[in-house]
């Protein structure tokens, strides 16, 4: 039984022999080139992927900071200057109302990442600011400021010249005047607000360039696509080296040396009379060849 | 040497080896196609190629030399390790180069230390896979072919003698093909009523199957992190340790005994020696721990005892504490269990207690003979008397044995270990254990040392599962003529 089945699979044509062994190259190399070519794909659907999540990366980043600015400068006319009020007042609204929806949208995008925490600063921070934009347009923080008035260290300075000399003379605000609320607002600008304003187009870099965002996993994944997209071709080109190896070394031993001994034998034979004998193993045609000359020679005799 | 013939026989060993990459490639696809399926399939499919591509041009040969039978088994042996890589190669994660030849041949040579950081996060199919190196490590790459593949007439018994442990063949009182069929059946069985007895006590299949496949090979990879820590639970430890001490029999002795013949288990004195050193040592240690206070109650302390020492001297390298923390009389007594392991004939690896009672007995006899020159003394083992060159060939390999462990150990402290970690590392990987001491404890991996040192170890590893003599033979090519 066992010897039926194994006959079926012993090969004894040179032709059969040569392109099964072709066929055995190939089918590798289709193997791989298919896995590749799949894994290829995948990169490709992986980048673009990232450059869409990279895109939308910046699109948020770049909303957050408009609404920042927005709202800042609003604060800054408001604050320093005193113009237009009504205008700028609208202006912070948008700003404050922007800022809270982008940073929603941050939330939102990396509460599916591996650190659903990380937008939490963020928050945290345009809460910050926001509440403090708020507190200014309520005339909460105005209300504030000239209760403390009458700290010396909040008077208005001013040079004036008195009899050809320039003097400086210090303005005792009146809680009923315009000038040291703007003064000290400006005062709260900087030491307040401006802070907070820092502080969130920073948290805004960090969100950007963060390995939070969606960016990092997928920047993770297209490598690890790559390189399953390299490594199956460079282990076939490998083992296709190994098997035209054999195939050379098997073809030395298999055809070239015995039609080498055959011809030795032969030439052996018709200059000396030696006896044909080449000693060959195989059982393809080029034992039929050898088995034919012997068969020959012997008529001849 | 004809090499179109070692080749060809190679390859009869790669087509077994492809197959089970493709029933990995089944886990695979029985877990959703997971993403082990694409590496596992395509490596199956070059390793078959490699495989059937010699049996195109070179036909069957009925005799093998004994330089062609090494050369086969040697060959064999290596190009599964290499081969065993794809797998790994191809899906990546953790595995560079050269992470994946270590977890490769720690595989095979059923070692079962390990790189890997994270082994949970790996993919079902690939788990599986590495599980199956381990188990086809077990009863030697060749071993399986021989059974697999029974055109091999009287090739079979030179392939058969150069793969079984050169004292193991005393052992066994059948032929060849008989031999061959003994260990497949003990190894079969054994394996299948571990995974059913580890499924009844909760595992699931999966799991089950993987552990039973790496006790029986005395391999020692888990599917867990914590290895089987992970399950804190009694019967479990107490199935593997039955399934490890019976791994690390040997497997004639077990046939014997299922058989009811006579020279079974109750009758072998290695086997006495084998069980009664594990008893010893597991009690000595468990006295120590407790009187340490490093666990609470002696029951305790003896349940860790007896499951690492069983692990340890099966070479299963299995772990259910951190030995590191362990007292100075339990490092040094399972440093000398992972010096002697199982008995000669089994899936373990190390000197084997065989060597261990016939070097004793030729220590006794020299100083007898020291004391009455004429005397004339004969070395037995189990009734058989062992002749000279026995005796020279297992005082050659402890000699080697030891040899081998001071430049192992030379060479990790060349490359910054401490000397704890480098000779327990050495002795580790040489014996096929797996985990050692220091940065290389129980609960602790390879992964930290430096490539050059990974390569020693799988270097290590192999001389230690040929047998020293098997694998250094490759390097004295004039041999080869």
């Amino acid at each position: 039984m066992w010897n039926k089945i194994r006959s079926l699979f012993e090969i004894h044509s040179l032709t059969t022999r040569v392109r099964l062994a072709f066929l055995s190259i190939i089918l590798l190399l289709l193997f791989s080139g298919i896995m590749s070519l799949q894994e290829l794909e995948r990169v490709s659907a992986d980048t673009e992927e990232i450059l869409m999540a990279s895109k939308s990366n910046a699109d948020l980043a770049g909303d957050m900071l408009d609404a920042l600015n927005k709202q800042n400068n609003a604060i800054v006319y408001m604050a320093i200057e005193g113009e237009g009020i009504e205008h700028h007042r609208k202006s912070c609204e948008e700003g404050i109302s922007e800022l809270y929806k982008t940073t929603l949208r941050a939330q939102e995008i990396v509460q599916n990442t591996e650190t659903p925490d990380a937008a939490d600063e963020l928050i945290a921070c345009a809460n910050r600011l926001n509440n403090l934009s708020m507190m200014f347009l309520n005339g909460e923080v105005e209300n504030e400021l000239i209760a403390k008035v009458d700290n010396p260290d909040d008077f208005m300075a001013e040079t004036i010249e008195v009899d050809g000399e320039l003097v400086t003379k210090l303005i005792t605000p009146s809680p009923t005047t315009n000038i040291p609320t703007r003064y000290s607002a400006h005062k709260w600008y900087i030491e307040t607000y401006q802070a907070e304003y820092l502080n969130m187009s920073s948290e805004i870099t960090k969100y950007m360039t963060g390995s939070h965002t969606t960016l990092g996993p997928e920047v993770n994944n297209l490598s690890h696509t790559a390189r399953r997209a390299v490594t199956p071709v460079s282990i076939t080109l490998i083992v296709i080296i190994a098997i035209v190896l054999m195939f050379h070394f098997f073809f030395m031993v298999y055809i070239v040396k015995p039609i080498q001994r055959i011809d030795r034998s032969l030439g052996a034979y018709l200059t000396y009379k030696m006896p044909f004998d080449d000693g060959i193993r195989s059982r393809d045609e080029i034992r039929g060849v050898r088995d034919k000359i012997a068969a020959l020679i012997s008529k001849i005799r | 040497m004809r090499l179109d013939v070692v080749i060809r026989y190679i390859g009869m060993v790669l087509q077994f080896i492809a197959a089970f990459m493709l029933a990995a490639a089944g886990v695979s696809m029985h877990n959703d196609f997971d993403s082990g399926f694409y590496p596992l399939l395509l490596s199956a499919l070059i390793t078959a190629s490699l495989g059937l591509f010699p049996m195109i041009f070179v036909d069957r040969s009925e005799e093998i030399k004994t330089k062609e039978g090494y050369a086969i088994v040697v060959g064999s042996w290596l190009v599964a390790c290499i081969v065993g890589t794809f797998p790994y190669l191809i899906w990546g994660g953790e595995f560079s180069a050269m992470n994946a030849w270590f977890e490769s041949v720690s595989g095979f040579t059923t070692t079962g230390a390990s790189i890997l950081n994270d082994i949970e996060s790996l993919p079902q199919g690939l788990l599986f896979w590495r599980s199956a190196t381990a188990w086809i490590g077990g009863v030697g790459v060749v071993m399986f072919a021989l059974v697999i593949l029974p055109s091999m007439g009287h090739s079979r018994h030179m392939l058969s003698s150069q793969e079984l442990s050169s004292i193991a063949k005393d052992n066994f009182h059948y032929r060849s093909k008989v031999i061959i069929r003994i260990l497949i059946f003990v190894y079969l069985s054994l394996t299948i009523c571990t995974a059913l007895l580890l499924r009844y006590e909760g595992m699931s299949w999966y799991d089950a199957i993987n552990h039973a496949m790496s006790t029986c090979g005395t391999c020692g990879f888990s599917t867990k992190n914590s290895s089987i820590a992970f399950y804190d639970n009694l019967n479990i430890e107490i199935i593997l340790i039955v399934a490890m001490v019976l791994s690390g029999m040997h497997f004639g002795v077990l046939y014997a005994t299922i058989t009811g013949r006579r020279n079974n288990i109750f009758r072998s004195e290695i086997i006495r020696v084998y069980l009664g050193m594990m008893a010893i040592i597991s009690i000595i240690i468990a006295i120590s721990l407790f009187s340490d206070n490093i666990y609470d109650s002696f029951g305790e302390a003896l349940r860790h005892a007896t499951f690492q020492v069983a692990s340890i001297t099966t070479t299963s390298g299995f772990a259910t504490a951190d030995t590191n923390t362990w007292t100075p009389i339990a490092v040094i007594l399972l440093i000398f269990c992972m010096v002697v392991c199982g008995c000669a004939g089994s899936t373990s690896g190390g000197l084997k207690v065989d060597r261990l009672v016939i070097s004793a007995k030729v220590i006794r006899n020299r100083i007898k003979i020291q004391q009455h020159p004429n005397a004339v003394l004969r070395v037995k083992v189990g009734g058989v008397v062992q002749d000279n060159a026995t005796q020279s060939l297992v005082t050659t390999f402890v000699i080697a044995y030891i040899l081998l462990t001071l430049i192992g150990t030379f060479v990790y402290t060349l490359f910054g270990c401490d000397l704890e970690t480098g000779f327990t590392a050495t002795i580790a990987c040489m014996s096929n254990v797996g985990p050692g001491f220091g940065d290389v404890g129980s609960l602790d991996n390879y992964s930290n040392l430096p490539a050059a040192l990974k390569f020693t170890s799988t270097a290590l590893m192999l001389i230690g599962r040929l047998e020293i003599f098997g694998f250094l033979q490759i390097f004295f090519l004039n041999s080869w003529k």
